[in-house]
């Protein structure tokens, strides 16, 4: 598959680690099109028990959009980087228009149904955690960061460490408290 | 939160959690110091801790490869997966090839003997190198991933062709299981058994070619411990080889195995082909075990009545004795008996040209073939009634035009027409009905079903004066083609009849 948009994206990923500061900019637009795309396929599927890893929408949102042969590591991390963070606004955007249309107008959060993220039984409250990152990313962005990657792109410790260039071990510091912060925000804004 | 209050919290956070329940609280006492709202601070995050073990935590599936590198291979999109390995098409970088790469699990390979263990055996499988068998290329390890690489086969594996075409024409049924057997035999000569030999491990490429897949590989993945419990085997062969139904009786008990162990699974793979269905089915993998150990399958399905089919029926009850000493002893014997069924008029070269993919091998489906070909003898039906209602003109035409003297043409088409009526009446009700032995009579009839319609593919020149020689012509070539048309669809409508005599030499391959 050749199509143009792909030698943009491995191109605009190239510049990206070269130090072009304008490519996530321009990358974001390509990926965020695909990644709504396969998220819709993905939710779209009755199997109720069908569980949305995100993981594997950035992954096939990789191999869509990028050329993964002639890919370097960096590529690719930093592809997750941008992609991570559109696949929070999907999702967010996502649960925001379902509950209005549920609810009627105004934002009343609500799990996500479908088992949409990850196990259903875990799937927190999707517009409830984003708003809790928000406020932990005033003080401390870099934790958000972490959770956003792990959560919304489904990265390893490895390789958020390495998209973030952390050690895994702060990773995995950083992740401890940052859980345990927004649970306890999460808990206290209900 | 202020951000330099907050690297305090985040200090003190880290240092309790490193420590033990019982020591929590005197450290946060002298961490704290006198700074209350810090601790209260610090202690809720803390029960978060406990008690939130699962919030928004990833589940425990493993994380893609793709994108990654092994070596020199660049991985690529996932292939499939099982119990203990994931398998990868992968870019080689230096030789500039696709290649296929099953990525172990690492819980247990960090121990160096078992890597010391799966070099040496790659290595081994390595070495065997056959057309029909997917090879082994090496075993890479970096970066605490471990991975076989091998042959990548593009094509279907048999069991997707088994749930495409559940009845497979006996040619293509025998050339499969000539060319499993031929891999089987240069491994087993070394003393390499194959040990999963199942549908799903065949792979046919689109240009014919069958290729085993894992040859040894089963044995790769088991554990290292030898005396694993009889019952852990079963549960685990089940979670790692997804089925257990190609399962000899003496590895469902955990006897040991040999070679015999393939020819067992060799056995269950023809009853498959043969029948559409698994040799060896049951509700729970308990259920195939015992039916494996202690039932027949179902021979009755196996109902080909053609002496190549009733061949190969007899050689897939051969390999699926319950006694290994009862079955074939080695694969040069069970090769030995799939030659000796190919029937003497099948050429070798047709024999081998199997086709995989549906573009290649241009089979009607039934279906769609036996109302095409009846509704072409209706068209021939009408064609005999419009000349029989209109034979005036004809004998007219005939004269005039054709230079037939006389009452001449007029009998030699009545005649003609009521020739082709028999014949249309014939065919009709044989085939509309599916008398098995149609196929048979029509490639007998064959000869003289050409001259017949031969003759009457020539009618629109009669109409020549109103549609013009150009048009007349046309429809002469195209009815000319019709009789090959109708043996095209008795060949898809009959795929176990053999083609015979004059037939016969317009096979296309």
């Amino acid at each position: 598959m050749t199509n143009p948009s792909r030698q943009e994206v491995t191109l605009l990923l190239q510049a990206w680690s070269e130090g072009d500061p304008t490519a996530p900019e321009k990358l974001a637009p390509l990926i965020y099109a695909e990644l709504k795309r396969l998220a819709r396929r993905y939710m779209r599927r009755e199997n109720p028990g069908h569980t949305l890893e995100t993981g594997a929408v950035l992954n096939e949102a990789y191999l869509r959009l990028a050329d993964w042969k002639n890919a370097r590591w960096e590529n690719r991390s930093h592809f997750y980087a941008v992609a991570a963070e559109l696949m929070r606004r999907v999702l967010v955007d996502h649960a925001r228009t379902r509950a209005s249309q549920k609810r009627g107008a105004g934002v009343r959060p609500i799990a996500l149904e479908e088992g949409m993220v990850i196990a259903p039984e875990r799937s927190p409250d999707i517009v409830a955690l984003d708003d809790a990152m928000k406020r932990l990313a005033e003080f401390d962005l870099r934790k958000s960061k972490v959770v956003e990657l792990r959560f919304f792109g489904g990265l390893s410790v490895e390789e958020t460490a390495a998209v973030l260039n952390i050690s895994p071990f702060t990773v995995i510091r950083d992740w401890n408290l940052a859980k345990a912060w927004l649970q306890r925000e999460i808990r206290n804004r209900n | 939160m202020h951000p330099e209050r907050w690297k305090t919290v985040e200090r003190i956070f880290h240092a309790a959690l490193e420590r033990g329940q019982h020591e929590r609280a005197a450290f946060l006492e002298s961490a704290c110091a006198n700074d209350s709202e810090l601790r209260s601070e610090v202690e809720s995050l803390l029960k978060e801790t406990s008690e939130t073990a699962s919030f928004i935590e990833p589940p425990l599936v493993r994380q893609s490869l793709t994108g990654c590198e092994l070596n020199h291979y660049r991985i690529g999109p996932l292939l499939g997966q099982g119990g203990m390995a994931e398998v990868y098409r992968a870019h080689d970088t230096r030789l500039h090839r696709d290649v296929a790469l099953k990525v172990l699990h690492s819980a247990d390979l960090l121990d160096r003997e078992r890597l010391e263990r799966f070099y040496r055996e790659a290595q081994v499988l390595a070495a065997v190198n056959h057309p029909n068998i997917a090879s082994v290329y090496g075993f890479e390890e970096a970066n605490g991933i471990c991975a076989l690489v091998l042959e990548l086969v593009e094509g279907e594996t048999l069991s997707e062709r088994i749930a495409r075409q559940p009845e497979m024409p006996v040619e293509i049924i025998l050339d499969i299981a000539s060319q499993i057997a031929a891999a089987l035999d240069a491994p087993h000569s070394k003393g390499i058994i194959h040990r999963d030999l199942k549908p799903s491990n065949i792979k046919i490429t689109p240009g014919g070619m069958v290729k085993v897949l894992d040859f040894g590989i089963a044995k790769l993945l088991q554990s290292s411990d030898e005396e694993t419990d009889r019952r852990t085997t079963i549960s685990r062969q089940n979670v790692v080889l997804g089925t257990v139904a190609y399962m000899s009786p003496e590895q469902a008990r955990g006897w040991a195995i040999d070679t015999r162990t393939d020819i067992w699974a060799f056995g269950c793979v023809l009853y498959e082909m043969l029948a559409g269905i698994p040799a060896f089915q049951g509700e729970t993998p308990t259920d195939i075990v015992v039916k494996i150990a202690s039932e027949e399958p179902d021979w009755g399905r196996l109902s080909g009545a053609g002496t190549t089919s009733l061949t190969l029926q007899r050689i897939a009850r051969k390999c699926l004795q319950k006694v290994s000493t009862s079955r074939y002893q080695s694969v040069r014997e069970l090769a030995a008996d799939i030659d000796a069924a190919r029937p003497a008029a099948v050429r070798p070269h047709e024999s081998s040209a199997i086709s995989a993919q549906p573009p290649a091998q241009f089979v009607m489906p039934g279906k769609a073939a036996r109302p095409l070909f009846l509704l072409t003898q209706s068209g021939y039906l009408a064609l005999y009634a419009a000349a029989m209602f209109y034979i005036d003109s004809i004998g007219e035409i005939l004269s005039t035009d054709f230079l037939v003297t006389g009452q001449i043409g007029v009998v030699v088409t009545i005649i003609l027409a009521v020739c082709g009526i028999a014949v249309r009446v014939y065919l009709i009700s044989a085939v509309g009905w599916g008398h098995p032995a149609a196929g048979d009579k029509f490639h007998t009839l064959f000869p003289a079903l050409l001259i017949l319609d031969g003759f009457w593919a020539a009618s629109p020149l009669l109409l020549w004066r109103h549609i013009g020689y150009g048009i007349a012509f046309t429809c002469v070539a195209m009815m000319a083609y019709v009789p090959f048309a109708q043996r095209t669809m008795i060949r898809s409508l009959y795929p176990n009849t053999a083609v015979h005599g004059f037939s016969r030499f317009f096979e296309t391959n």
